[in-house]
Order: C-alpha cells, then sequence, then structure tokens
C-alpha cells in the first residue's frame, strides 16, 4: 500500500468516527479539515495513477499555488511528512543512503525518503530553494542529482531581505520557472493566471477571518488549546477551504460566547515554537496542570496573525506572480531572527502569555541560532520564562515522552510559581 | 628562504595570526573580518581597508559563544563567535558575513543584536551561477559596495577596483603555482603547509603576500617535502578547516595532494575576468562560477572537477574531514561518494571538530582508510 492509500484509509475512518461518535470536546471544523485533506490525497491518488505530472512548487508557501495554478498535482511538502503513517522506516531509509539526517531536522528528510522508496512519487519537476531551511535545500539538490531520468529541478533562489530587488529576483525566476514547465511538460502543464488570482482570492479572504480568529482567540480562558492551535494556519486556496476557516471562526465566537475553554479551568497561557513532538501529545502533561497552549509560533503562521505587512512595493497593486514571489521572500525561516522575535513579542502581549515553549528541534539551522536572543527579549520585555525544550519530530532518542513530559511539568510549576509571586 | 616560506606557513596561528591587520591599523587603515570565502573581499581592498578572514578560537573552551549556540550547531560558527566575545577580534572595524547556511545568517543575527561591530552586513550569494543570479548577485554586490562607501565616507572607483581584482587575480596565480608543482611525485610542500599559505593569503595584506610568495617560488621549485610517507596521495575535501593539525594527522600516513576546501583549492580557482567592461559583474560571474562549495547546487560540476583533479595530481583516495554539524558537506557526499566509486577511487568521510580533538579515533580510522589504499 502507497502512502496515499494508506492516508486515505486513514482520513476515511477519522471522518467516519466522528460522524458516528463525535467528540464534543473537538472542533467539529475539523471534519472539513479532514474531508479537505481526503480530496487532497484522492487527487493525488487519481494523478499518479493516470501519470499527471507532480510539482509542489518548493511548498505551499513557496511556488506551491503557481504549481496548481499551472496543473500540476501537489505532492504535499512537509504535510507529507507530517502525515507518514511509517515515520522510522523513512528516517531509516536516508540513514541507509549515508545522508546525516540524525544532525538534521527529521522532517525534511521524510518526504525524500519516501519519494525514494516509491510511497509517492518522485517529483517530476521540484523547485529546489533555500527560503525555509538549509537542510531541504539540500535534500531537494540530492534527489534531484540522483533521480534524473524523467525528473527536473528548478533552482529558484530567494535572497534574504524583503524589498523591491528581491521582489523581482523571484518574479523573475518565476517567469523562467513558467516558461520551462511549459516546455517540459508541453500539453500537460499550463500556467492560468485567472486560476493563480482566483486562488489569491480565495487565500486573502481566509486571511481576514484568520484575524477575526486572532481576536477571538485572545480571549481568556482561551477557547481552544494544544493540538487545535496546530491546524489553523492550514492554507485556504479553495472555496472548501475558506468555508473551512468560516466554520472554524463561527465555531471559536461560539466557544467565546459560551466561555468555553480549550483547558477548563485555564491557570496558564503559553505559547509554543517552532514546531513539536509528533510521537507524543505534550499538550496533556501541561493540562493537568491547567496550563493552556494557545498560540503556536513558526515560520508560516505568522501569516494568521494581524500583523501590518512591510509594504515595500509601495501603493501599486501586485500581480500574481508578484504575490507568489512576496510570499516567498517573506518566510520567517529565513529572515533574519528580529522578525521572528518581534511577533512572538506582539503575540504574547496579546495573549497575556506566561511562558513560552521555544521547541529546539535539534539540527534546525533555521532557529537554534537565535534561542538565546529569543529568551533574552521574551525576559527583559515581558518578564516570563522560556522553556528551551530539546527534541526531534519522530526520533525518540533525543528526548523521549518521560524527558519531555518531566520538563513541561516543571515549567509548568515554574510559571504558576512565578505568577503567585 | 626557508624561514621566509615557514614564515607564511606558520601566519595564521595563534600567535601570529593579528599581526599584519595590527600593523594596519597602526597605520591608520580599517580591517573588515570576513566569514567565507564567499565574500568578494576584493571591494575592501578597492576601499583601502584589509579584508581579513576570521579563524574562529582553535581553544576547546567557547563557554561564551554556548550561551547562544547549542552544540548541535555549526562549529566554525560557535568558535568565532567565542572569539568575539573575547577581545581576540577587537581590532576589527567591521564584518561582512555570506549568508551561505542558515547557521551563519543566526550568527550574524546574534552579532548584530550584540552590537558586536559598527559595520556588519550580510551579504546574499545565490545558490546556483544562472545568468539572472549572477545579474541579482551584482546588485547585490554594488550595494556592498555603497555601504562600504558610506562607512568609509568616500567612493570606490572603479579603478580602485580593477586595481583590487588585479591584486586579488594576482595572489590566485601564485597560489596555483604553488599548487601546480604539488602534482609532482614529492611535491615541495605537504598538505598542512599548502594550507598555511592559502590562510596566510587570507590574513596578511595582498600585496605583501604576494612580494613574500612570489619571492619564494624559485625555492618552491626546488624544495621537496619532508614527509614520510609520499603514498597514497590523498585529496581532502572539508568546509572551514583552517587548522593544519587535522591535516598534518592524515599526512602521518600519507600525503595531502590535493584540496576541495575553501581554505584551500576553491581560494584561488578562476581568475576575474580582467578583460571584462563591468568590474562588479565580473567580480559576481567569479564568485558564483568557480569551483563550488556544496551548498552550491551544482554538485555535479563539483564533482567533476574533482575527479579532473583526481587524475591531474594522481590521488589515489578522498577523505572528506566535515565539520559534524556541516550540513552542506555532509549531503554532498553521499553523491560524492558514488561518483568516485565509478572511476574506482575510495572515498571515506570523517567528521571533525572545529578545534583539535579526537585525534585518537580520527588517526585509528585514517589509518584503516591508507592501509585499504595501500592493498
Amino acid at each position: 500500500m502507497n502512502h496515499y492509500e494508506a492516508r486515505i484509509l486513514k482520513l476515511q475512518k477519522r471522518i467516519q468516527r466522528i460522524e458516528e461518535n463525535p467528540d464534543p470536546t473537538k472542533l467539529k471544523s475539523n471534519r472539513i479539515r479532514y474531508e479537505i485533506q481526503l480530496e487532497e490525497t484522492q487527487e493525488q491518488l487519481a494523478a499518479w495513477r493516470e501519470g499527471r505530472p507532480f510539482s509542489d512548487g518548493g511548498g505551499s508557501f513557496m511556488a506551491g499555488p503557481l504549481a496548481r495554478a499551472m496543473g500540476f498535482a501537489p505532492m504535499g511538502s512537509v504535510g507529507v511528512a507530517i502525515g507518514a503513517t511509517e515515520p522510522e522506516k523513512y528516517l531509516e531509509i536516508s540513514r541507509s543512503k549515508g545522508l546525516p539526517v540524525d544532525n538534521a531536522c527529521d522532517m525534511t528528510s521524510i518526504p525524500f525518503a519516501m519519494q525514494e522508496c516509491g510511497a509517492v512519487p518522485l517529483e517530476d519537476l521540484a523547485v529546489c530553494d533555500p527560503h525555509s531551511c538549509t537542510v531541504m535545500c539540500l535534500a531537494a539538490i540530492y534527489l534531484s542529482l540522483t533521480h534524473t531520468k524523467d525528473r527536473f529541478t528548478y533552482y529558484l533562489d530567494v535572497g534574504l531581505e524583503e524589498n523591491e530587488a528581491n521582489l523581482r529576483h523571484v518574479t523573475n525566476q518565476l517567469e523562467e520557472f513558467i516558461e520551462f514547465a511549459e516546455k517540459t511538460f508541453p500539453g500537460k502543464i499550463r500556467y492560468n493566471e485567472e486560476k493563480l488570482s482566483e486562488m489569491q482570492s480565495y487565500e486573502e479572504a481566509a486571511r481576514k477571518l484568520l484575524y477575526e480568529i486572532y481576536e477571538l482567540r485572545r480571549h481568556i480562558p482561551s477557547p481552544i488549546a494544544g493540538k487545535d492551535i496546530f491546524t489553523g494556519g492550514f492554507g485556504a486556496s479553495t472555496a472548501k477551504g475558506l468555508e473551512y476557516i468560516q466554520t472554524r471562526r463561527d465555531e471559536i465566537a461560539e466557544r467565546v460566547e459560551k466561555g468555553l475553554a480549550g483547558v477548563p479551568g485555564e491557570k496558564l497561557r503559553l505559547l509554543w515554537t517552532v514546531t513539536r513532538p509528533f510521537f507524543m501529545d505534550p499538550f496533556e502533561v501541561l493540562a493537568k496542570r491547567k496550563a493552556a497552549v494557545v498560540f503556536y509560533y513558526s515560520g508560516p503562521t505568522w501569516r494568521d496573525i494581524p500583523f501590518s505587512r512591510p509594504s515595500y512595493w509601495g501603493d501599486r497593486e501586485l500581480s500574481p506572480l508578484e504575490k507568489v514571489a512576496a510570499d516567498a521572500i517573506s518566510s520567517r525561516y529565513r529572515t533574519p531572527s528580529t522578525t521572528w522575535i518581534k511577533e512572538i513579542l506582539k503575540v504574547s502581549r496579546d495573549f497575556q502569555i506566561d511562558g513560552i515553549i521555544n521547541y529546539n528541534m535539534v539540527g534546525c539551522t533555521a532557529t537554534l541560532g537565535f534561542k538565546k536572543l529569543l529568551e533574552d527579549a521574551v525576559e527583559e520585555e515581558l518578564d516570563i520564562p522560556t522553556l528551551q525544550l530539546e527534541g526531534k519530530q519522530w526520533d525518540r532518542s533525543y528526548a523521549n515522552e518521560a524527558i519531555i513530559s518531566a520538563k513541561l511539568d516543571e515549567f509548568a510549576q515554574i510559571c504558576l510559581n512565578r505568577i503567585h509571586q | 628562504m626557508e624561514d621566509q616560506l615557514q614564515y607564511l606557513i606558520t601566519a595564521n596561528t595563534e600567535e601570529n595570526r593579528f599581526q599584519w591587520a595590527k600593523e594596519w591599523k597602526n597605520q591608520g587603515k580599517k580591517v573588515i573580518g570576513i566569514l567565507s570565502s564567499e565574500v568578494p573581499e576584493e571591494v575592501i581592498t578597492a576601499a583601502g581597508m584589509m579584508p581579513f578572514r576570521i579563524t574562529g578560537t582553535w581553544s576547546e573552551n567557547i563557554s561564551h559563544a554556548r550561551v547562544y549556540r547549542t552544540e548541535n550547531s555549526c562549529g566554525y560558527c560557535n568558535h568565532v563567535l567565542e572569539s568575539f566575545l573575547n577581545p581576540d577580534l577587537d581590532f576589527l572595524d567591521g564584518v561582512v558575513i555570506a549568508d551561505i547556511d542558515q547557521d551563519l545568517v543566526r550568527l550574524w543575527d546574534v552579532l548584530q543584536a550584540l552590537r558586536i561591530k559598527p559595520f556588519c552586513h550580510i551579504i546574499h550569494i545565490p545558490f546556483v551561477d544562472s545568468a539572472l543570479n549572477i545579474r541579482f548577485f551584482t546588485e547585490e554586490v554594488k550595494r556592498l559596495i555603497a555601504l562600504l562607501e558610506g562607512f568609509i565616507e568616500r567612493p570606490i572607483t572603479e579603478n580602485a577596483l580593477w586595481a583590487a581584482i588585479e591584486t586579488h587575480n594576482q595572489t590566485r596565480h601564485l597560489l596555483s603555482g604553488v599548487y601546480d608543482l604539488r602534482k609532482q611525485e614529492t611535491p615541495p610542500v605537504s598538505g598542512a603547509e599548502a594550507l598555511g599559505l592559502i590562510t596566510a593569503a587570507t590574513i596578511i595584506p595582498k600585496e605583501i603576500f604576494n612580494r613574500q610568495l612570489e619571492s619564494l617560488l624559485p625555492y618552491l621549485n626546488e624544495r621537496k617535502t619532508s614527509l614520510e610517507h609520499l603514498h597514497p596521495r590523498i585529496l581532502i575535501t572539508s568546509e572551514m578547516l583552517d587548522h593544519p593539525a587535522y591535516l598534518e594527522l592524515v599526512e602521518e600516513h600519507c600525503l595531502v595532494a590535493m584540496d576541495d576546501m575553501d581554505t584551500g583549492s576553491r581560494y584561488f580557482h578562476l581568475m576575474v575576468d580582467a578583460e571584462s567592461k563591468d568590474p562588479v559583474q565580473a567580480l559576481a560571474e567569479r564568485y558564483l562560477g568557480r569551483q563550488g562549495a556544496p551548498r552550491m547546487a551544482h554538485w555535479n560540476r563539483q564533482v567533476e572537477q574533482i575527479m579532473t583533479w583526481v587524475k591531474a595530481f594522481n590521488i589515489d583516495g578522498v577523505i572528506g574531514l566535515p565539520l559534524t554539524w556541516c550540513h552542506p558537506q555532509n549531503y554532498r557526499m553521499p553523491f560524492l561518494r558514488e561518483k568516485l566509486k565509478q572511476i574506482n577511487i575510495p572515498c571515506i568521510n570523517l567528521d571533525r571538530a572545529y578545534h583539535p580533538a579526537n585525534f585518537g579515533q580520527l588517526r585509528t580510522r585514517i589509518g584503516a582508510f591508507v592501509e585499504m589504499l595501500g592493498s
């Protein structure tokens, strides 16, 4: 059974379970999210069988929407890794190739290995770019050079700064990418600007709703917590995606009105960053202390937050391609850490956060280097503590359930003590 | 002449490293530290300043840097930060970093946050040398020039750029000449000595270095290395390797005849086109077009170049000495190893620390590899 078949079964079971035995503590909108995931996975499986070309465009926050608008089937980017049913197997495959997966973020090694072993198809046109992390870019280079038969790679360079020159640079490359893709897959791939524009208008509508959701979530007690906060930034470039966000907004509003809390009896409000261990539920142990994780901040999640975006392009309306480029160069994994820190400080103030859990993902070159800067800024400006929690996403060998639980429990206790001082 | 040669070879030792920069400062001139050989140092020379490649402290104790950086991150960045946090690098007037990977970007973040230097710039280096990227990088170099002009409060003229290019090309030409001599059965210098010469070129004012090395060439033509083992002949591939002890360790067993290192052949590979119309574009073309670091995407070309060197330098085996947390080097290695296997060149990858460490284990593994080559 390939990954898509396994995932379809898993999602169907999940939806069935919700239908037959709905859990009143869970968000009802989750069902729509699972349906969207199911439809996308079914589309991927069908595309694979039909021989339709695959391309992620470097991920949903790079040229992903563009690739979709050109007619490519989506690989699912790192979402594939999150949904992987056998992560340990894929990590082992990467190890067997001699790749240093144990020194790197394991999320980045899994999609590569899934392609290697045929769990998902080889991406027909990969976009290799350094926007989100050094290791992902390197894994893509490796894959592009070791699997060259009938597959292609476009190397998309992204500068460091959010400015007009970088915007032009990336837009020029996107135009080159389109030309290359259309020539490489004649008759199958064609850039459809109208479609891209339509997807972007859904995203823009969704973003307004996400800003509303942000305001609703500031409520004390927090209407949602734990795992539910990790699902908010779901891409909404379709009508159904927008419907999901609308339903989620309505539901959260209802919870606020009724005074329902993600963690009943909430005593602590925590912010979680970067990523989390997927081999355990780290929120359970916190909930026992009445500690609610009320916000998750990471590279892509800033898009769901009402920050004023830098309008370095002035008052002019960006073209659809320029919008893709502007999104690509705004990756918080790529920009200076001051952006990341500034935004965490804003969210922490808005949400009256009592403590921050900064997940020190082993080998994460994008975030480990500023952990102390974040901790200092948070301590100095907000007078709240930060837990530097070391671990990986699927690999338990660095820090297992027991270690992580003990550290989280101890941190919750420290935060509670500080509040009561 | 031997004294003069040793003077250059030992220039980058901890005792000697800063003397030329400090003499330069005593003349009322500025010194700019550079992190990574990807920074087009010609523009610093053209500004009348001295480019100085930063070597991190070789001490094992990096307790100050450890506060900011985790153990599982680039050792070079960690040791460089330690040097910034103690008085070693106080003499620098500024620093220019290249964003060759995120670890360096995050190091720049820390230097910025701590306001270590009044001039602290990070330059973007595209990871492929397409026409669009060369154009963008040309603009990046122009921006660096403009920032330096603001810092020194005077313009950097085109003539000054051409003069700097000529000087740096001369350095490349001279070092290339030394490396050509390493093709000999008994080369004039060992691998560790060659490393000393390259790192000397990065910390001594270029005109002084060029004069010194030029006068040494007749001597080097006659000199024979005193290494005990001239076989097998090894090519080392590594990044940020600036401590000669690692190569001395390898040369306990064999000869390091060639390298693929930023502190080695890559430093002088490819001249800047002095016939070009635009000096800045010529710089951009050289820096993106030369033998690339593994963070550059064209691994095929890099490996082809290594295979060309394997033949030209009569190499028997390749040893990778990556920093443990150097992702670019470690990700390229399986690809390189596979390609070398196709031409029957054995290859081994041995993780190392930045400072001299774990020599016992390394010695055993290198010894076993060399023995395997011999059999």
